[in-house]
């Protein structure tokens, strides 16, 4: 197991060094001269040329790259902000806590009350609950976040007056931005949940347990439920991803400093080395969980698990 | 000879039909999916006749006739500009949906064609290809489409070209690996040895047997890029007002969210809508087409 | 002779599959019984309704879609469908046991086989847990796998070894009734041997009582006592072994053996019965085989036929034999 996560890791490396050029690349596409971003529209040519030359933008693209990826790989420097010249590295390690805070509860929210959800429905199929509860997710799906996170808004503080709509301080303050993002996980994964325990409780290995006298219960928590979770981990972990979307329009919706208001009103700014520092940052974010998330299926699934151990398997597969 | 190819092909016609019938058959049968497929349609049809159905111009600003609440004269209602809301959500329904189905096109165009060299050659450049799919779907999706569209900069046609991108790598990969399930299958074997040609095969045993999974994905996939266009709208990257798309509609509702709610609710719920509807109808597809519920 | 009296009894057992679009009558007033120790065999085309009665008599149907419309089955007298479920699971898995047809999907894939088989004896069995892990380790031997596998899993045994798991788990409690849904269909030849020959050591051994649900009529010669043949969901004809393969009466029972080879004749063609089974979801009126029957009157064809005595202990639900023609 030591050596899978091992090579897993390794695996990780070329996907993650893509990601910077690929998003360096993206950036030297764009339109417009960042020392004349810097300097303003008021700059002479020479500045600009002198600039350009200080920034090393005058070098082969080539030679920039493999300096942008010696900055972030070996210095962890992401350069600095055009606009306002201070360490992106800095300004990340401090905005990135929030982001990571707001897109992991929202994460374990989904997981704690749409899984549970599913099974019941799942269990109670084609009950006016199963109805109901599957109406209200599709719904749920269906909804804008940020229009959804706008609404409560204006239920919560506006019409009510309960919850602060802005800003960041107390509990109270994240209640409304992480029920706004954890609303759509939930229920994706209760309608993933669903249909994956509707697939198991079909299966023969279930019509076995039952035949074998296991109680209705266990039947469904000791032979359904670990055989439905496994897919729901993939799904979780790819819809952690559209969490973190999510988090980057909800924290510019409630005022919160995060990554996500960084990068938004660096695109704005035209502030290309934050767009590409704080990208970076997310997907890197992304793949680790990605990464967590094949292991953890590896440690569950005997059948995974025994293709990556090799070895000890016997006799003919399926 | 050319009889029994005639024959043949004869065969395979009605064959092909009569699936579709089953299809369409089975779809009907699911309330939720005509509803949504009926939605869908009515909202595509305003869309088309939104110049006969609109009651106003929808660019035309009125300063006296500012925020005013549903009425007889204005049914949703008019802006901070005093622009008919209801007219103003007709046209966007226009531009939501050009850029949900344009971009979901411009992906599975790319996608399949990818895919299938993926899929069907294999070796070094499905290697390639799907490593390159690992790198952009490590980005999570809206992360990608903010840095596309920093590069591309705002507007309709460049909206559609980052969502467009983005979803290259997801239906390249779902192409791939549905390739990759027929290609196990022992009707190709069957094929390749009455000496079919691997153009042959692709197209006439390979690629009517992936159709599904990317008709499914592709109709969920219209909903979702209308929300991430809408989110990217809203954020001042997408579409710029004064373009009714809805995201940019609900961008201008913000600064009078607590004065003028229904400023915000109408575009939002015509969004809402408009996706249930092809996740129903999506859902609905995906249950009709499996062969292993045909039972 | 005390041990001739009826064990299992199936009264007028009726079973719909009802979904929106359609129903399916799967099972159309099946009636049998069965005395201690015996061996029945349920022979019938793919479709017939033969799971399905076998999974109506231990409870474990999909329900829905499908759902038992009416009927009563009686195990030494008690009826079954009268039971709670809590009762119910105490007879699965100790009085009545099944082995199902796919061993490929009968295992739980993230259990370890061992587990799979203590679960069953730790149900039943008031027994110590180093005892049940004993038990279950045994079983696996007796089935001819070594007890040290007992901790891997089914996707590391072959077919014919997690068939051998799923019979070892449905004979870990000594069963009374054991119902064995196809138990070699998805087994190589030499394999099958093995199973059918381990079934039939039990059998003897522990008196267990067995329906065998087959569509190989080879199967049935070297395993049963009692034959009944299902089609379309109902019992067509049924009888002792020597009345079915002796003296068949029902046009369906000699077209099945019809559509056997046989070794020592030299025949060119098989003789296979024409036609297909009726739709269930539109089943003829009168005689469910009359639309494929050569010798179909017009009487078959309108009027419901009975099941009639032919000599004790052989039924059959034909005009033919008595005296139609």
């Amino acid at each position: 197991m030591g050596k899978y996560i091992l090579k897993r890791i390794l695996l990780m490396i070329p996907v993650i060094l893509g990601v910077v050029v690929l998003v360096f690349t993206l950036m030297q596409l764009t339109p417009g001269d960042p020392a004349q971003v810097i300097l303003g529209t008021t700059a002479t040519d020479a500045q600009i040329h002198e600039l350009r030359q200080e920034m090393g933008l005058n070098d082969p693209y080539i030679v920039q790259l493999g300096r942008y990826m010696y900055d972030v790989f070996i210095r962890f420097d992401f350069g600095t902000s055009y606009i306002s010249n201070v360490s992106i590295t800095l300004e990340l390690a401090q905005r990135f806590p929030k982001t990571l805070i707001f897109a992991v509860s929202g994460m374990i929210l989904s997981l704690v009350i749409g899984i549970p959800l599913g099974v019941t429905a799942a269990v109670h199929q084609n009950s006016m609950a199963d109805y109901g509860s599957m109406t209200l997710a599709l719904i749920g799906t269906s909804l804008p976040g940020f229009w959804f996170a706008l609404v409560l808004i204006l239920f919560f503080n506006g019409k009510l007056g309960w919850l602060p709509a802005y800003g960041i301080g107390g509990l109270k303050f994240w209640i409304l931005p992480i029920a706004s993002t954890a609303f759509a996980g939930i229920t994706t994964m209760a309608r993933q949940m669903r249909s994956g325990m509707l697939e198991v409780i079909h299966s023969d290995y279930i019509t076995m347990a039952k035949a074998k006298g296991v109680k209705k219960r266990s039947v469904i928590y000791k032979h359904a439920l670990p055989n439905a979770l496994i897919p729901v981990i993939t799904v979780a972990s790819m819809s952690f991803g559209t969490s973190l979307g999510g988090t980057l329009i909800a924290e510019t919706i409630f005022a919160i400093p995060g990554v996500g208001v960084y990068i938004v009103n660096a695109v704005n700014n035209r502030d290309y080395p934050v767009v590409q520092g704080g990208v970076i940052l997310l997907a890197i974010t992304f793949s680790i969980i990605m990464l967590l998330t094949d292991l953890l299926i590896a440690a569950v699934d005997p059948r995974v698990k025994a293709q990556i151990t090799g070895g000890k398997k016997r006799g003919k597969k399926k | 000879m050319t009889d029994a190819i005639c024959l043949k092909t004869n065969q395979e016609t009605v064959k092909k039909k009569s699936q579709f019938l089953e299809v369409l058959k089975r779809l009907s049968y699911n309330k939720g999916a005509v509803f949504g497929g009926i939605l869908f349609l009515a909202v595509l049809l305003l869309a088309i006749f939104a110049p006969l159905i609109a009651p106003y111009d929808y660019a035309a600003i009125n300063i006296q006739d500012r925020f005013l609440s549903p009425c007889l004269s204005h049914l949703f209602g008019t802006d901070h500009m005093g622009r008919d809301i209801l007219s103003r959500v007709l046209f966007g329904a226009r531009y939501s949906l050009l850029i949900g189905i344009g971009s979901v096109i411009f992906s599975a165009f790319f996608g399949i064609i990818i895919g299938a060299i993926a899929g069907y050659y294999g070796g070094w450049a499905d290697n390639l290809i799907m490593r390159i799919c690992d790198v952009i779907q490590s980005i999570p999706g809206l992360i990608l489409n903010i840095a596309l569209a920093c590069v591309l900069g705002p507007g309709v046609f460049n909206t559609i070209l980052a969502l467009g991108f983005e979803g290259i790598a997801g239906t390249a990969r779902l192409m791939r690996s549905s390739i990759l399930n027929v290609r196990k299958m022992e009707y190709l074997d069957a094929a390749r040895t009455s000496n079919c040609s691997s153009y042959r095969i692709i197209l006439k045993h390979v690629f009517p047997n992936t159709f599904a999974p990317i008709l499914v994905q592709s109709t969920m996939g219209v909903g979702a890029r209308i929300m991430l266009a809408a989110s990217m709208s809203f954020i001042g990257i997408g579409v710029q007002p004064p373009t009714p798309e809805w995201g940019a509609m609900l961008a201008d509702s913000r600064d009078f969210l607590m004065k003028f709610p229904y400023m915000c609710l109408i575009p939002g719920i015509c969004i809402m809508l408009v996706v249930l509807a092809l996740n129903l109808l999506g859902d609905g597809l995906r249950d009709a087409l499996d062969p292993k519920l045909k039972k | 002779m005390s041990e001739k009296k009826v064990f299992l009894q199936v009264k007028d057992l009726n079973v719909e599959y009802v979904t929106k679009q359609e129903t399916v009558s799967a099972v159309n007033g099946v009636s049998f019984q069965l005395e201690k120790g015996k061996v029945l065999g349920l022979v019938g085309e793919t479709g017939a309704g033969k799971t399905t009665i076998a999974r109506s008599i231990l409870g474990v149907l999909q329900e829905p879609p499908a759902v038992l419309k009416k009927g009563e089955i009686l195990l030494d007298g008690r009826n079954l469908l009268k039971l709670t479920e809590e009762e119910m699971c105490s007879v699965r898995g100790e009085k009545i046991t099944m082995i199902f047809q796919d061993p490929m999907t009968s295992l739980n894939p993230v259990m370890s086989v061992g587990k799979q088989i203590a679960e069953v004896i730790a149900l039943h069995d008031k027994i110590s847990k180093s005892d049940i892990r004993k038990k279950a380790e045994d079983m696996l031997e007796t089935v001819g796998i070594p007890a040290e596998r007992y901790d891997e899993f089914p996707h590391q045994f072959s077919g014919g070894m997690k068939q051998r798991v799923v019979i070892a788990i449905a004979l870990a409690c000594n069963p009374q009734l054991l119902l064995a849904d196809e138990p070699t269909t998805a087994l190589d030849v030499t394999i099958q041997a093995q199973v059918l020959e381990l079934m039939q050591k039990l059998n003897q051994e522990n008196n267990t009582t067995t329906i065998l649900i087959t569509h190989d009529l080879g199967v049935v010669a070297q395993m049963c006592d009692e034959v009944a043949i299902v089609y379309a969901g109902e019992i067509v004809e049924s009888g002792t072994l020597e009345d079915i393969f002796e003296n068949p009466v029902h046009p369906y029972t000699i077209g099945l053996f019809g559509a056997l080879p046989k070794l020592n004749e030299d025949v060119e063609w098989l003789s296979p019965i024409d036609g297909m089974p009726p739709d269930p979801t539109n089943l003829p009126e009168g005689c469910k085989f009359s639309p494929r029957c050569p010798y179909a009157k017009e009487q078959c064809i309108c009027s419901r036929i009975e099941l009639k005595v032919i000599t004790p202990g052989h039924k059959c639900r034909c005009l033919l034999e008595q005296g139609g023609n």
